[in-house]
């Protein structure tokens, strides 16, 4: 579909809720990304409540998790958890995931499938897990999509969100 | 302005000016609501567009916006290109900045007073919707759209459809002219015949149209209208058939003689009218009476004199040619018009037939019958001869031709009519002249040849007519003779003149005596004879002084009964004298038998004295023949010296004549023999 340009500070700050508009960093352009995400993705079974973003502790501060928590998505409210164990995923509808953070690929990937999790993956080197790919060049974050990887675990992606990649595998 | 013009159109024209225009009102009617009804689908259409356009742009531009990729936005707007009447379309975000836009003029670039000048635009529509992703406004979507496009289309739609209608028009136009040639053949097959109809009076002819609607009922209405004028046509000319041979029996009433089939005299006036009329009108009218008809009818009856009539007529209708006209205009009057003739020797010629045809005998109920006709003629010629000149001419030339003697003929004259006219004023006159005292004698001495002495006079009658003066008695004694008149004048002369004879008797000289003519009708009346005795008588005059002159042609007239009278004159002892001896016919053996004194030499033969040898032989066998027989001889016209010489040298005793006095009134001669008679006592 083409590349995409985002644009840092201002432009957030616009489109965001005004929540965002204090403090423009990555952090805050991570969360509001992985909120786009999930505005584009369908999950199959919506019976959950709340609306949970997942964190492995180590990635605890990659994101403005503040922002996030004002979220309703759906008519659900976001949280946002950290979570210690591969097997916590299941109560969680997005993983975000840097790429320093190193776990079980294999068991991840089973659980992402198993439990129908988006996992949102941000860093140079790219995992089979990962659905959607965020990677900043020149102060933008470009994302690719594993179409497949999504469609295994149950999720749609909306084409909009697809259009909007710079690659889909 | 049209109406003048649209009145003269023939109904096929009128018809289709009409429907044309109704077609072209309801053509205009469809036309104007298709075009709004299509422009405001066009409107409505461009409308929906534009929203499903803005859907799509929203739906598929929020994503973009929430991703913040500018350019993916512009890539969907850029789909709005499809719809060219957009204008521009744009993405602005929460915080008035423009996110992504699309300009359909993409080869420059606007600037933002442009855009916002085409976002004014009064004659575009103008758009703008909130794009929300997620229940959250993040951009306004502007949208400007024109109507260029819907302006443009309903054009080529409303000059499709101008078409459309107006080859319709043209179809309809035709359909019309076709329709109404059904429609108003029939009409005009009427009219025509109709005008037919009544420009050749032919109402033989019928309509055959036959149909259920008005122009059929029209046609059987007209048929029998037809009929109608057809059954009344026939009857008009039986009538006038009727009435043609009715007038032609009264006019054969009216106009003809039932009696000899000729035309009558209503005709005759109505022919003869118009023969006049006619330019270089050149004929001539026959009047016919015939002879002795009343005789006919007095003798044989009515019923013979109507088969007389009849039979003339048809004589008369054999006579003449066909072109000449006979009408039966009176009891046994016929009239003839020639036009055929043209010489008067021609009319002659007819004349001749008629009479001899006429004067033929006829036959009826066995018996012979003879008659004749005096006809009288007058011409029309040069244009001036009216109708009733012409009759009265004609009528007055028929008496003329039956005081000829009858069965004869007499051409009209104005010259004889003329002299007719004095002929018979002086005849009136004559009635009364008497009475009036117009009448005198005067006194012709007659002389001695001897002695020079007047031995007596002749008495000579002169009529002083109150406006013609004094009228010869050679005018008037035939006038007398004829109307007897003379019986009376003749009395009267001879009273006068016994009466003046006396006095000069008894006042000069009493053997002074008086010749008296007498004329032949008197002569013959048997009171002559108690005339001449009674003037006798009361004149007491001498009886031989008294000479009754008569003409030879008198005595000859009836020898027996004039020498009965004579001798009567002569019992009275009156002198006879025979007057103009020797002009008339006398037989010297009758002379002898008349008891005659005198024999007066008429003045033809004293005229040729002395030199004139046939006149001197005859005179001097007169005096021989007087000598013998011992009458006594005046010689009459004595005018010269000579002749009185010669006559005094054959022993001639009297003579009479202007060379001793012209006949002169009682006065003058008394004046002589006053004068005389103072001489010779002297």
């Amino acid at each position: 579909m083409g590349r995409i340009h985002i644009y840092l500070a201002s432009l957030l700050a616009s489109w965001m809720q005004p929540g965002f508009a204090a403090s423009v960093d990555e952090r805050d352009m991570k969360a509001a990304l992985i909120y786009n995400f999930a505005v584009y993705t369908s999950w199959p079974n919506n019976a959950d409540k709340a609306f949970n973003i997942c964190m492995f502790e180590a990635d605890q501060e990659s994101l403005n998790e503040a922002m996030l928590e004002r979220k309703v998505l759906n008519g659900k409210s976001v949280h946002v958890r950290n979570i210690h164990d591969i097997e916590d995923v299941k109560a969680c509808q997005v993983l975000f995931m840097e790429d320093a953070t190193t776990k079980d690929e294999k068991h991840l990937l089973q659980q992402l499938q198993k439990y129908s999790v988006l996992f949102v993956h941000n860093g140079q080197k790219q995992t089979d897990a990962s659905m959607i790919h965020i990677e900043l060049v020149d102060k933008r974050y470009h994302f690719s999509i594993n179409h497949q990887a999504a469609k295994d675990a149950n999720l749609t992606l909306s084409s909009k969100l697809l259009r909007l990649a710079t690659r889909v595998y | 302005m049209l109406k003048p013009y649209f009145s003269k159109l023939v109904i096929r024209d009128k018809l289709l000016v009409m429907q044309l225009a109704v077609l072209a009102v309801a053509m205009l009617i469809v036309f104007a609501v298709t075009v709004t009804y299509q422009y405001l689908s066009y409107q409505r259409e461009l409308m929906q567009d534009l929203h499903a356009q803005m859907t799509l742009i929203e739906d598929n531009v929020g994503s973009a916006i929430a991703f913040e990729d500018a350019k993916a936005a512009a890539e969907t707007l850029q789909s709005l290109s499809i719809n060219r009447s957009i204008d521009q379309a744009y993405i602005v975000l929460n915080n008035q900045t423009q996110f992504a836009g699309y300009y359909a003029d993409k080869h420059r670039y606007l600037t933002s007073k442009e855009v916002k000048a085409i976002s004014a635009r009064k004659d575009g529509v103008h758009f703008n919707r909130p794009i929300m992703v997620n229940g959250q406004q993040l951009a306004t979507l502007y949208l400007d759209a024109n109507f260029d496009k819907v302006n443009a289309r309903i054009q080529v739609f409303a000059f499709a459809l101008f078409f459309a209608v107006t080859f319709a028009i043209f179809l309809a136009r035709a359909a019309s002219k076709r329709l109404n040639r059904i429609l108003t053949e029939p009409i005009l097959y009427l009219e025509s015949l109709v005008t037919n109809v009544t420009k050749f009076h032919n109402y033989k002819q019928r309509s055959n149209i036959q149909s259920a609607d008005e122009i059929g009922a029209l046609s059987e209405g007209i048929n029998s209208m037809l009929d109608n004028i057809k059954m009344r046509d026939d009857k008009l000319v039986e009538e006038l058939k009727h009435r043609i041979v009715v007038e032609q029996k009264l006019d054969q009433l009216a106009y003809f003689d039932s009696q000899t089939k000729l035309p009558n005299r209503h005709a005759f006036t109505a022919y003869l009218n118009k023969a006049t009329g006619e330019d270089h009108a050149h004929f001539y009218l026959l009047m016919l009476d015939l002879d002795f008809f009343k005789v006919v009818n007095d003798t044989h009856g009515h019923e013979a004199g109507d088969q007389l009539l009849t039979q003339c007529g048809q004589r008369l209708r054999r006579v003449l040619n066909a072109e000449d006209a006979v009408f039966r205009i009176g009891g046994d009057e016929f009239a003839i018009v020639l036009k055929a003739v043209t010489t008067i020797h021609d009319v002659e010629k007819i004349c001749h037939r008629i009479i001899h045809s006429i004067s033929q005998k006829f036959m009826i109920h066995g018996q012979e019958i003879h008659i004749g006709t005096s006809i009288g003629i007058a011409q029309c010629a040069n244009n001036n001869c009216t109708e009733s000149n012409l009759i009265k001419h004609a009528d007055v030339a028929m008496y003329w031709a039956k005081s000829a003697g009858k069965n004869t003929y007499k051409f009209y004259s104005e010259e004889i009519e003329k002299a007719n006219y004095h002929h018979q004023k002086l005849t009136t006159d004559l009635q009364t002249a008497l009475k009036h005292n117009q009448f005198e004698l005067y006194y012709q001495p007659i002389i001695n040849v001897q002695t020079s002495a007047i031995e007596g006079f002749e008495a000579l009658l002169r009529w002083h007519h109150p406006k013609e003066g004094m009228i010869s008695p050679n005018v008037f004694i035939p006038i007398a003779e004829n109307t007897g008149a003379i019986t009376t004048i003749g009395a009267w002369v001879i009273q006068q003149a016994i009466t003046q004879i006396k006095q000069w008797q008894s006042q000069f000289n009493p053997s002074l005596f008086m010749n008296i003519n007498i004329s032949a009708r008197q002569f013959f009346d048997k009171r002559v004879v108690d005339i001449v005795r009674d003037a006798l008588h009361q004149a007491q005059v001498d009886p031989n002084t008294i000479h009754i002159e008569l003409t030879e042609s008198i005595l000859m007239e009836d020898v027996d009964k004039a020498v009965g009278i004579l001798k009567q004159l002569r019992e009275l002892g009156a002198g006879i004298s025979i007057d103009d001896f020797g002009t008339g016919h006398s037989s010297m053996s009758y002379l002898k038998q008349f008891p005659v004194d005198t024999i007066k030499i008429d003045k033809s033969f004293v005229r040729g004295l002395p030199t004139d040898n046939v006149d001197t032989a005859i005179v001097e066998a007169i005096f021989a023949l007087a000598k013998s027989l011992r009458f006594d001889v005046v010689a009459e016209g004595v005018e010269t010296q000579q002749q009185l010489a010669c006559l005094k040298q054959k022993k001639c005793s009297k003579v009479q004549g202007y060379l001793f006095s012209e006949p002169v009134p009682a006065a003058k001669i008394e004046a002589y023999l006053a004068r005389a008679s103072k001489l010779s006592y002297q």
